[in-house]
């Protein structure tokens, strides 16, 4: 089921209203029962798969726990790890495996067509950390299965993420309060996030479709293509995010923060301590410190990024170009770090912005391709190596079509309205216009968000995919 | 105040998630979309099967969205919102120029137009019996709106190109019209404005017809055509008019599928498509038979929509007009139905349907 869905918001929720009528001591039933609804939904046979996750990783924390400091722990600990990265492999990268043996060795292995279980990275990287933690003592097991399942569930992040840990929310999922704070901040979240999803992450994915139907296609198209892809993925995640940081709070929840305006970034370094953070996060703590961070001679380092980065890569799709997408990102990193980044530091904030932009855009070109030979065309194509037009009349028509979108976008990108805002909402003129403007925010967030999927725009989750 | 504010917030997302809950479960399903022009999804059945292939879910969304309380309403919010808010040139396709609307129609598909061209040059060489072949393109409106309003086109001029390979005469209409030709609401040409189209077609093909002062007219307000349900934009309706002589109502029209049938009905007026008011619409076969006009010519119009309300202005100079509509019937199955001894052939086609050419049969 997905957020800007109308059945999520005109059935779901409503129906979830009863979350705040029963007792307190119910609301873990009750979340627990809408969270397998809401993944039933779009997976009716891997739910299964879900629940299993869950009763699989409340069995091994417990004997982790029991067993701490034995070498039964470390086993317990291993087979979790196992049976999590064991489900993750088959269901995400066992075709992937066998068409790069097919392709290099010429053999003809059929592949499993096995589909992949929505979220599946996100509730599998949730658990892994969940015993993880438990085995190094960073967190206790959870006692009772209900409580932990609800945490491995839990609806809101079940699908696209944040990746909440389960220190996260561990007092939260055994006592919490919701007050009418966290009602109006989760609110206006969500509203937040809904529009950011589908009136601008939609559109720009229209303007993507566009360009890929088009007839006309020229350099600057290619350039269009490249930042209405870059804003469209943005505002579609952390609008994903903001919705799902927002009814957690309505839950009672406060899920770790996703995104910190990444496109302001003045080098590659400073955009991932800005995109998607609880993922960076998960696999600086689980893997990279783990394998000895930097702590280590130059050749380890390097070695070290390259795993992760590859991994990176791999974790959002099973396909070559995520892999280049991740070794791309990981390149430019060991460079800032080895060559780039006193020099870089030198440098006025504009010039870092111009060095950094185009870097983002090439990137999120690999990203979107369907394969290698799709984002090398591309490439080739935005360098002006294809033999294509610098314009065309079809380029200008969807530009000036889109010009106040992007616009928006970008300025949206930034954490200037906000501000603005904030500036605003302290003055006293401001405090009383706020009392009016954001129930009227909310509204039209809402009727919007209904407007545009009534009439049947493009609306598609692209992290679903991962 | 803060605390006023933060209800208020509350406030509005709970009453709108519930309030439109509520309205979904009370209200009754509609079963047409007289604005979109179709069915709209009804109910689907719980099964297990259903429930467990998906399949439900998401026909429930599909049900969902298609009976959403006030769905014409949400769509115009939509429409004026991307339109005049965040200045985008369309939506969903159409756009407007000067208060007509119209419908992105681009890049011109040759291959489409080839089947077509391919298609009427087979018909013309299987019917050696026929008397004389003409051929003639009626411009969609992107061919007078989209220069003015910036708007991608089809290559008109590749389309003429290619249609001179037509084994037949060419008969020129694009400087007898203009978009005012057209209804401002819909992709059709107004019949009160192509009598000069019909004088032209008639004097080509040798015959005569009738001039504007030989009709009487009828009219109906509030025609809001095809491109004003998609659109979904508030533009008003606009006056439907029809064309009556001696001939049109003396005429007999018969219909391959639902036999005798009027040459004007009032009644389509206020059903999905008003333009089925001229001809009862998309027909297979229709002969129109003429029986002030003694010459014995017989005409076989090979169409698409905009021959509904032109055909009746052809007829004062033909004892028999046969329309053929190719998406509807088999040009393997035409002899059957229609004698082409003799018989003047005129395809009369759109532009647009040059670009959808794997449709006829």
């Amino acid at each position: 089921m997905l957020f800007s869905s109308i059945s999520f918001l005109y059935l779901f929720l409503p129906v979830l209203l009863v979350y705040y009528i029963v007792p307190a001591s119910w609301r873990n039933g009750v979340l627990l029962i809408a969270s397998l609804l809401f993944y039933f939904v779009g997976e009716p046979v891997y739910v299964l798969l879900l629940i299993f996750s869950s009763l699989s990783d409340f069995l091994h924390s417990l004997y982790i726990e029991s067993h701490r400091g034995t070498r039964g722990a470390k086993i317990a600990l291993i087979s979790s790890i196992v049976i999590n990265l064991g489900m993750l492999g088959f269901f995400k990268y066992t075709d992937f495996l066998i068409g790069a043996v097919n392709g290099l060795l010429g053999t003809a292995i059929p592949l499993t067509g096995v589909e992949l279980p929505i979220g599946i990275s996100f509730f599998t990287f949730q658990t892994m950390s969940y015993t993880i933690d438990v085995y190094r003592g960073d967190a206790k097991a959870d006692k009772n299965l209900a409580t932990m399942a609800t945490f491995v569930c839990l609806f809101p992040q079940l699908v696209a993420g944040p990746i909440v840990r389960y220190v996260d929310v561990a007092k939260e999922l055994h006592s919490r309060s919701i007050t009418r704070q966290d009602l109006y901040e989760g609110t206006l979240r969500f509203a937040v996030g809904l529009g950011k999803k589908v009136l601008i992450a939609n559109a720009m994915g229209e303007l993507c479709a566009a360009f890929r139907a088009a007839y006309e296609p020229s350099v600057a198209f290619y350039w269009i293509y490249a930042v209405a892809f870059s804003l469209q993925i943005y505002f579609d995640f952390a609008g994903y995010s903001d919705m799902a940081i927002g009814l957690g709070r309505m839950l009672g929840f406060r899920f770790p923060e996703n995104f910190n305006y990444p496109f302001i970034s003045r080098s590659i370094t400073e955009f991932w301590r800005r995109w998607h953070m609880t993922l960076g996060g998960w696999f600086r703590d689980y893997l990279y410190i783990p394998l000895g961070g930097n702590r280590v001679s130059r050749g380890r380092w390097i070695f070290n990024t390259a795993v992760v980065w590859a991994a990176t890569g791999l974790w959002h799709g099973a396909a070559w170009n995520f892999l280049w997408w991740g070794v791309y990102f990981g390149v430019l990193l060991v460079l800032e770090k080895l060559v780039l980044g006193k020099a870089l530091a030198k440098l006025p904030g504009a010039v870092r912005y111009v060095y950094t932009l185009p870097l983002l855009l090439v990137s999120f070109v690999i990203f979107n391709a369907a394969d290698v030979q799709q984002f090398t065309g591309d490439l080739r194509a935005m360098f002006g190596l294809a033999g294509l037009p610098l314009w065309s009349f079809e380029t200008g028509y969807y530009l000036r079509s889109y010009a106040l979108l992007i616009l928006a976008a970008i300025l949206g990108a930034t954490p200037g309205p906000k501000l603005c805002w904030q500036r605003l909402a302290a003055t006293r003129p401001g405090a009383v216009a706020a009392t009016v403007l954001e129930p009227l925010f909310v509204a039209a967030m809402v009727l919007m968000g209904t407007a545009y999927l009534v009439d049947g725009s493009f609306n598609p989750f692209l992290y679903f995919r991962f | 105040m803060e605390k006023r504010k933060q209800n208020a917030v509350i406030a509005v997302l709970g009453l709108l998630l519930a309030g439109l809950f509520l309205l979904q479960l009370l209200l009754p399903d509609a079963a047409l979309s007289y604005s979109e022009r179709r069915a709209l999804a009804e109910r689907p059945e719980l099964t297990v099967e259903g429930v467990f292939s998906g399949d439900y879910f998401s026909d429930l969304e599909t049900y969902l969205l298609d009976q959403f309380p006030f769905r014409d309403s949400f769509r115009s919010l939509k429409a004026l919102f991307q339109y005049y808010v965040l200045g985008m040139k369309d939506n969903n396709d159409i756009y407007m120029v000067d208060g007509s609307l119209s419908k992105l129609d681009y890049p011109l598909k040759e291959s489409q137009a080839q089947l077509a061209i391919d298609k009427f040059n087979a018909i013309l060489e299987s019917h050696p019996q026929i008397g004389a072949a003409y051929y003639a393109l009626i411009p969609d409106k992107n061919y007078f709106l989209a220069p003015e309003g910036g708007y991608p086109t089809l290559d008109y001029e590749k389309l003429l190109t290619m249609a001179g390979d037509i084994d037949a005469s060419y008969i020129d209409l694009l400087a007898l019209l203009d978009a005012s030709d057209y209804y401002r609401t819909d992709s059709h040409w107004r019949q009160e404005c192509i009598v000069p189209v019909a004088q032209a077609l008639c004097q080509a093909m040798g015959t005569a017809t009738y001039g504007l002062d030989d009709y009487r007219t009828e009219s109906h307000q509030g025609f809001r055509g095809v491109y004003a349900g998609q659109s979904a934009l508030p533009v008003a309706g606009e006056d439907m008019t029809i064309l009556l002589s001696d001939v049109t109502d003396s005429a007999r029209v018969e219909s391959l599928e639902h036999g005798s049938m009027p040459v004007y009905n009032w009644e389509d007026f206020s059903g999905v498509d008003p333009y089925d008011v001229y001809l009862s619409g998309a027909e297979a076969l229709i002969t129109l038979e003429n029986p002030l006009c003694g010459n014995g010519r017989h005409l076989i119009l090979f169409r698409d929509s905009f021959s509904s309300s032109i055909a009746p202005l052809l007829l004062p100079g033909y004892s028999t007009v046969t329309m053929v509509d190719l998406r509807y019937i088999s040009s393997a199955l035409l002899d059957e139905y229609v004698d082409f001894t003799d018989a003047d052939v005129l395809f009369l086609y759109s532009t647009g349907m040059f670009n959808a050419g794997a449709t006829l049969k």
